[in-house]
């Protein structure tokens, strides 16, 4: 079958406030409820979408609805699943992407479906009622053109089948065209109609508006092509091996996935990039698992990528029965350049093998288990610190403040409530705590006062001490009420 | 309108210093000068430090001497020594503080700065340290940093033995090793260290406030600030002698701040004002030629001889002005009018100083002493010996000529615009204060909005905005919102106060560049000012005097008659009656809506009435409840009891009731014995914020006065509260009598010449209540013709063509004042074309979309058809005949050519834009506006319009006046707060309404007391806001 034996048709899915659709076919709870959905723009929160405000509204005028964040990414993401649902019904969907819109349209190429169909109704009742059963709601139109289909689902009061001519946009208003800033100056010469506009001559019309109107207006009437793009992202790293049969042996599975992490390797190496995070997939009957592969510093190496997934697979209650298995690169990062050396030295492969080593505790214990402890600016010594999982990030450089500041090496998780024996000119002397210690000499006080905005205001001094004993520990007297206590050691 | 609160927080109550048993100066110490740093006002800072027994206190902020003159001013009222200085941060050598030893070195500081200013953009300074080295001498360097010894040497090196080390112990991580390393640094250069404690607020209690101010100042929230804030709160005011305990180990850090407070012995006090020299002509002394001046205008003033009244008053004060040496002020006021009068730019003197008869005879003012209660003392009196204060308006559009002349002719070492301090306010507060705790900006916006009418936040509001007041956060913004108020956000300019001096201006304050270009702005305020007695001139505009000139040069061109505001014939009986009939719009202060419905009840027959007319209509009188006992009296002649002569002598030419701050004065005068000089100073304790705690004083003396004169205890009590009402509100008696000249000047215009008016009060906008489209549909009710914009017929200011107005193409919103020059010049065109050649294509474009192209036959469509055609092409046919076939394009309904017009030009000559919904709205059951009169009182009615005005006086408890036009008229609407709440969007953004209510119909006065209001906005289209709010 030839496709030019057939004159093209092009079918346009609209889904009429998408953003609002989407959360309620996510989330069928939100159904009954009006919903605003805001941005954060230049002067605080925007509406994008609602059921009842306009858009661009502050959100400080909205007095009734559940407010949440507009998702556009999950929005993406979603318009993507439906893109896949329509894959069903016609070879080529496309999604359409406006400059500076969010995109809310999908593209279906039907040139000579109609016949495979039955007939152009029948396809269109089909995908409309696979779309009525998700509970979405649609605006369908088809054309001869993208152009004159998209004209139709948007701004035609019903789902039409278009026959071939221009005749159907005539009546139709001249944003159908898909027309910027020339709309208004349109409507100030009294061009109201697409009907209107195309009875105007073109030269003139080029002459004044240039020649993206002449486009829009060619590619309505099927004069200038527009390709159909894909929705199917290209570029990704992912490779898949399926079995006609099941595999229930869990050590057939390594030699699987070294194969395909050695594919993985070659993909990265072609890309100059080296793998942070990798999700395994193992299809199976009834369940599929996944898991996830993080390392600390961006790596290629299919050998120590195979020895991490072996690491996880013993942790992973895998599916009995395994019929196929998936790797993708979820986050890569460029790999770090090293300088050649003229000789060998040990750097290098030092780092590697501590490298190694934090990836493989970080992939047996799990990723939350091997952390790194980040400084916090701030005063509070209790909140100036926070800890980062070492692998699966980019490498970041810390900042050296701690150097500067005599802060102890560990710090008690609470502070602790010290009894005071003796005291010596306002200063502990004598203290009871795990054993009774004598104070030989104390620096400070350094004075920290805090936290008011956190209803946490705390007022303290504290003072290094140093006990008989040699041991030397960082204490505080809370101002409010004077009482003692021990916060940290500095071993 | 309604007055703006006075955003200025009374100053504290100072308690007098006591002598410290430890002698400490604090020599590093900011206030809120040094903008989102310091957490204290200067007052407070002083006032603690007295407290504390403090030695002395140095003010030095940023930069800036901005808030001395407040501390000064509290210092002396609690007996500090109060030390004068900066802290400079050169870009090449570490950051210092400056103190200044004596006037000497004052004015060097001063200079240094003013060039810091000059070398930096608006708002900021920068300095090398070779510009120090200009200026060091007489100053007194603490050098702050530590690290760098090569700069700190060079401070040395400069300042020798005036260069000391300041150091400060904020109980940080290693207090005892710093003092120890910097003892040593301090012996190593050779510079004496010297205790501070770099204060930033005077208590503890503020250190959530500085937090605050940190993070607005780097714009994040105070969580996410961290190591920007300090970690504690020891940067406020200590005692002596928890700082004598933190440097023990450096006890002669400590003692030497007492060596650097004895070494600077300037105060501001030393500040000796001079008033410029060089006015007199050679051989007469200043006071001579002012005498001379005096008489000499008296009799051109009075050709028929001097009243014996004007005689005596003219005396009377050129004695005063001699004792107190005034007279080169009066001759510096003298030689600015002269020189507007020499530039045929009118002017007139207003408030205080037309109680003047000199200022009267030197042709500064207008009012006629001989013709009104003139109050010298309100103007300059002995008691007070503050600067004299003289006001003088300008026609709006050429004020900036006036200011011009100052500079030139004293140079800009010598004169300076005042400064205005903008404060926070609390929009601004709860905005900074909201986003610095880390609201949403949303939900500060709501919280901020809530605060307009109230000023508390309003709990339902709050917690709409997610924030419940009882919470912690919200009580923390309420406590910090109420802080921050009054602290000074930056230094403005204000409006028009010139300050000049016979010295350097620049050794007297640090002068700065303003944001309009040509100006130079002081570091300091009116009150600042006047706390050192320092003369400023203020130079106002008035756009009312620019429409009054171009009227008196349209009369001139079309009926050959010469007027002047001195040449008006007086006592025009149809111009009265056209006031007692309310058609004043347009005319100056007698033309808003609470004016209008005045008129016809008070009917001015006079001049007099219609100075009463103008103060009558302003919160004072109406809070004081003066209105209808006044208006009752005057309709009904009734016999008004007085209590004794003297009373009734002030009181009765406003039939008893006081209506006039003088009266006020006058009344504590004759009622309860007080001196003018008492009264004055009264008045200025009633203006609330300059000094609480007097007001209870006199309030005392007042009563006292009153009981020993016989008076009751009521009407003792009814003149106190009569005389508060004044305080922020009332107009003078000569204010509003120079007012009154100009009322009648522009009423007799619009009368006589009502074209000339219109079309002079168009060419003088933006000005007066009413947007063009109201004054030109009331001047064709009067039988004048107005032809629209075109650009065959139309110059850039609107024209007379024959006794029509023709609209000048300024109409043409958007277009630029070149492009109407270039056709004015090339006028008369044959085709669009021709003016293609001549503009860019936009602006044809523009001209096209405003309909301006009729006499050359082309419609608004077709026009712009035409002008959208790339300018190449035609420059390629020039000269050839167009061979583009013409086009038919759709014709304009008649409503969309309204709409069209409205949205170019504001206004439309063809119709209303409702006229044509008319049928629509009848069927809504929409009564015209014109309508409303003939309804009866209290029937529910639908009226629609136009947005006019938006109006919320601030005497009205939260009611907006709401002005809507239609086709017929104007229709005045009432919206109480819940109304306004409940339609918030509507009430607040809508161009056209549809408003549902109440009638009300009150002596012919209609209102109507909305209870729901629509956006007619669907209906109408796009139609631009000619509504001027007013909040």
């Amino acid at each position: 079958m030839r496709p030019n034996n057939y004159p093209p048709r092009e079918l346009c899915l609209w889904l009429p406030n998408w953003p609002l659709q989407r959360l309620r076919w996510e989330q069928p709870e939100l159904r009954r409820q009006k919903l605003v959905l805001y941005e954060h723009a230049r002067g605080g929160r925007r509406i994008v979408v609602a059921d009842d405000y306009p858009s661009g509204l502050p959100i400080a005028e909205v007095t009734h609805g559940r407010l949440l964040a507009h998702d556009p990414l999950a929005d993406a993401a979603a318009l993507g699943r439906i893109a896949e649902l329509c894959a069903e019904f016609a070879p080529s969907v496309g999604i359409d992407t406006p400059d500076g819109f969010q995109p809310d349209t999908l593209r279906l190429g039907i040139t000579g479906l109609g016949t495979l169909y039955g007939s152009e109704e029948r396809l269109l009742a089909q995908l409309a009622a696979a779309l009525r059963r998700r509970r979405l709601h649609v605006r369908l139109a088809i054309a001869d053109s993208w152009g004159a289909a998209w004209a139709l689902a948007h701004f035609a009061d019903h789902s039409v089948i278009s026959p071939p001519g221009p005749g159907p946009l005539a009546a139709l208003p001249i944003e159908a065209l898909r027309l910027g800033a020339e709309c208004e100056v349109l409507r100030e010469l009294g061009i109201f109609r697409v009907g209107q506009l195309l009875a105007l001559p073109r030269e003139s019309l080029a002459e004044r508006f240039g020649a993206q109107l002449l486009l829009r207006i060619n590619q309505a009437l099927g004069l200038a092509p527009e390709p159909i793009h894909s929705h199917r992202p290209a570029g990704e790293i992912s490779f898949t091996i399926q079995w006609e049969y099941a595999v229930t042996q869990r050590s057939a599975l390594e030699p699987v996935f070294a194969e395909l992490l050695t594919q993985v390797e070659r993909a990265l190496i072609h890309k100059q990039q080296g793998a942070l995070e990798l999700a395994c997939e193992l299809c199976g009957e009834p369940t599929s698992i996944s898991f996830i592969v993080s390392v600390f510093r961006p790596t290629t190496s299919a050998k120590h990528l195979a020895e991490l997934v072996r690491l996880q697979l013993e942790r992973q209650p895998g599916p009995a029965a395994v019929s196929g298995v998936r790797v993708t690169a979820l986050r890569m990062a460029p790999l770090p350049v090293w300088q050649p050396l003229l000789f060998d030295d040990e750097r290098p492969a030092e780092g590697v093998h501590v490298r190694q080593l934090i990836n493989r505790l970080s992939n047996r214990l799990g990723r939350l288990a091997v952390v790194r402890a980040l400084p916090v600016a701030g005063a509070h010594p209790e909140l100036v610190y926070r800890y980062e999982p070492l692998t699966g990030a980019a490498a970041r450089k810390t900042i050296s403040r701690w150097k500067t500041l005599p802060r102890p090496t560990r710090l008690a998780r609470e502070p602790i409530l010290l009894r005071i024996t003796a005291l010596a000119a306002g200063l502990p002397r004598q203290v009871q705590w795990q054993g009774l210690h004598t104070i030989a000499h104390a620096w400070g006080p350094e004075r920290i006062q805090t936290g008011w905005w956190r209803g946490r205001d705390i007022q303290r001094d504290y003072y290094r001490v140093a006990t008989t004993a040699g041991e030397r520990w960082w204490i505080f007297r809370r101002l409010t009420d004077g009482q003692w206590f021990l916060h940290g050691w500095f071993d | 309108m309604p007055d703006p609160a006075d955003p200025k927080r009374r100053p504290l109550s100072v308690a007098p210093a006591r002598a410290g048993e430890v002698p400490y100066a604090e020599l590093t110490c900011r206030t809120n000068f040094s903008f989102l740093t310091g957490a204290s006002h200067p007052d407070e800072l002083v006032s603690r430090a007295a407290e504390l027994g403090y030695a002395a206190l140095a003010i030095t902020d940023k930069h800036s001497v901005a808030g001395v003159v407040r501390a000064h001013g509290a210092a002396k009222a609690a007996g500090l020594k109060l030390l004068i200085g900066a802290t400079i941060a050169p870009t090449d050598a570490p950051p210092t503080v400056l103190l200044a030893t004596d006037r000497a070195a004052y004015g060097r500081l001063c200079r240094l700065l003013t060039r810091g200013r000059q070398q930096a953009p608006k708002g900021e300074c920068q300095l090398s340290f070779a510009d120090l080295a200009d200026f060091s001498t007489g100053l007194i360097a603490g050098v702050t940093s530590t690290n760098d010894g090569a700069g700190a040497q060079r401070y040395r090196e400069l300042f020798g033995d005036r260069a000391y080390l300041f150091t400060s112990l904020h109980r940080g991580p290693n207090d005892a090793l710093e003092l120890t390393q910097r003892k040593q640094f301090s012996q190593q250069l050779g510079l004496p260290l010297v205790a501070t404690n770099d204060v930033h607020y005077h208590t503890p209690a503020r250190r959530p406030l500085a937090d605050v101010l940190t993070a607005i100042r780097h714009k994040t929230t105070v969580a996410a600030a961290g190591d920007l804030l300090h970690a504690n709160a020891e940067r406020h005011l200590k005692s002596p002698d928890e700082l004598q305990v933190l440097f023990a180990a450096a006890p002669d850090a400590f003692a030497r701040t007492l060596e650097i407070a004895n070494r600077c012995t300037f105060s501001l006090d030393e500040l000796r004002y001079e008033y410029p020299l060089e006015l007199a002509p050679t051989g007469l002394t200043p006071l001579e030629y002012l005498i001379q001046l005096t008489w000499a205008g008296a009799r051109e003033r009075y050709p028929a001889g001097l009243p014996d009244k004007v005689r005596a008053l003219l005396e009377r004060e050129l004695a005063l002005i001699a004792e107190l040496q005034y007279e080169n002020y009066f001759l510096t006021v003298y030689d600015l009018v002269k020189f507007a009068r020499g530039r045929n730019i009118l002017c007139q003197g207003r408030g205080s100083a037309a109680n003047s008869a000199v200022c009267f005879c030197l042709g500064v003012t207008s009012v006629d002493p001989a013709h009104i209660e003139v109050l010298f003392e309100r103007f300059i009196s002995r008691e007070r010996n503050e600067a004299p204060d003289i006001d003088i308006d300008f026609e709006h559009e050429r004020r900036e000529e006036v200011i011009q002349y100052v500079y030139e002719r004293y140079g800009r070492e010598r004169a300076g615009m005042t400064a205005e301090v903008i404060t926070y306010r609390p929009r601004s507060a709860v905005r900074d204060v909201g986003k610095a705790l880390g609201l949403s900006l949303d939900a500060v916006d709501r919280i901020a909005k809530s605060l307009d009418s109230h000023r508390t936040l309003e709990p339902a509001r709050c917690a709409a905005a997610g924030l419940a007041p009882q919470s912690a956060i919200g009580r923390q913004l309420l406590a910090l919102v109420g802080q921050l108020l009054g602290f000074p956000r930056h230094l403005g300019q204000h409006v028009g106060g010139l300050v000049i001096t016979q010295g350097a201006l620049c050794e007297l304050t640090p002068i700065s560049a303003a944001a309009m270009p040509g100006r130079t702005v002081i570091e300091w305020d009116k009150d600042d000012l006047d706390e050192l007695g320092i003369l400023k001139v203020d130079c106002l505009s008035l756009g009312m005097l620019t429409a009054i000139r171009k009227a008196f040069e349209l009369v001139e061109i079309h009926h050959g008659r010469p007027l002047t505001l001195a040449t008006i014939p007086p006592d025009d009986r149809e111009v009265y009656a056209m006031m007692g009939r309310a058609e004043t719009m347009g005319v100056f202060q007698i033309e808003s809506r609470a004016q209008m419905s005045m008129l016809p009840r008070l009917k001015p027959q006079c001049y007099y009435d219609l100075v009463i007319e103008v103060a009558i209509v302003r919160p004072g009188p109406i809070q004081g409840k003066m209105v209808h006992p006044y208006l009752r009296r005057r309709m009904t002649g009734e016999a008004v009891p007085y209590p004794n002569e003297a009373i009734r002598q002030v009181l009765e030419r406003t039939l008893g009731v006081p209506l006039f701050q003088e009266q006020a004065m006058q009344l504590a005068v004759a009622a309860a014995g007080f001196t003018p000089g008492e009264a004055d100073q009264l008045r200025r304790a009633m203006a609330a914020w300059r000094r609480p705690g007097v007001i209870e004083a006199f309030r005392v003396k007042l009563m006292e006065g009153m009981r020993e004169r016989g008076l009751s205890t009521e009407f003792a009590e009814l003149v106190f509260q009569q005389i508060n009402g004044f305080g922020e509100y009332g107009f003078p008696e000569s204010h509003a009598a120079s007012f009154a000249l100009l009322v009648y000047a522009s009423a007799y215009l619009k009368h006589h010449y009502p074209a000339e008016f219109c079309a002079a009060l168009l060419n003088s906008q933006p000005m007066g209540f009413y947007a063009p489209a109201q004054l030109l549909r009331e001047v064709q009710t009067r039988g004048v013709a107005v032809r629209p914009v075109d650009v065959n017929h139309s110059r850039w200011d609107c024209t007379l063509e024959a006794g029509a107005i023709r609209l000048g193409l300024r109409m043409v919103s958007g277009l630029p004042r070149a492009a109407a020059v270039a056709i004015e010049a090339a006028q008369p065109f044959r085709s669009l074309d021709a003016l293609r050649r001549l503009l860019p294509e936009h602006v044809v474009a523009r001209l096209a979309r405003a309909d301006a192209f009729a006499s050359l036959e082309l419609g608004r469509r077709a026009a712009l058809w035409q002008a959208l055609r790339p300018a190449a092409a035609g420059a390629l046919l020039q000269g050839l005949a167009d061979d583009e076939p013409p086009l038919e394009l759709p014709a304009l309904t008649p409503h969309e050519a309204v709409i069209a017009d409205y949205a170019t030009t504001g206004l439309s000559l063809k119709g209303h834009p409702l006229s044509s919904l008319r049928g629509k709205l009848q069927q809504l059951g929409v009564a015209t506006a014109a309508s409303l009169a003939t309804l009866p009182d209290g029937q529910q009615v639908k009226v629609a319009g136009i947005v006019l005005m938006r109006q919320r006086p601030a005497t009205a408890k939260g009611i907006t006046f709401v002005t809507l036009e239609d086709e017929t008229a104007s229709a005045n609407l009432i919206v109480r707060p819940a109304v306004w709440e409940r339609h918030y969007q509507v009430a607040r953004t809508a161009t056209a309404c549809l408003a549902t209510g109440q009638l009300q119909n009150q002596q012919g006065v209609i209102h109507v007391l909305v209870t729901r209001l629509d956006d007619l906005h669907t209906l109408l289209g796009k139609v631009r806001s000619v509504s001027r709010d007013f909040h």
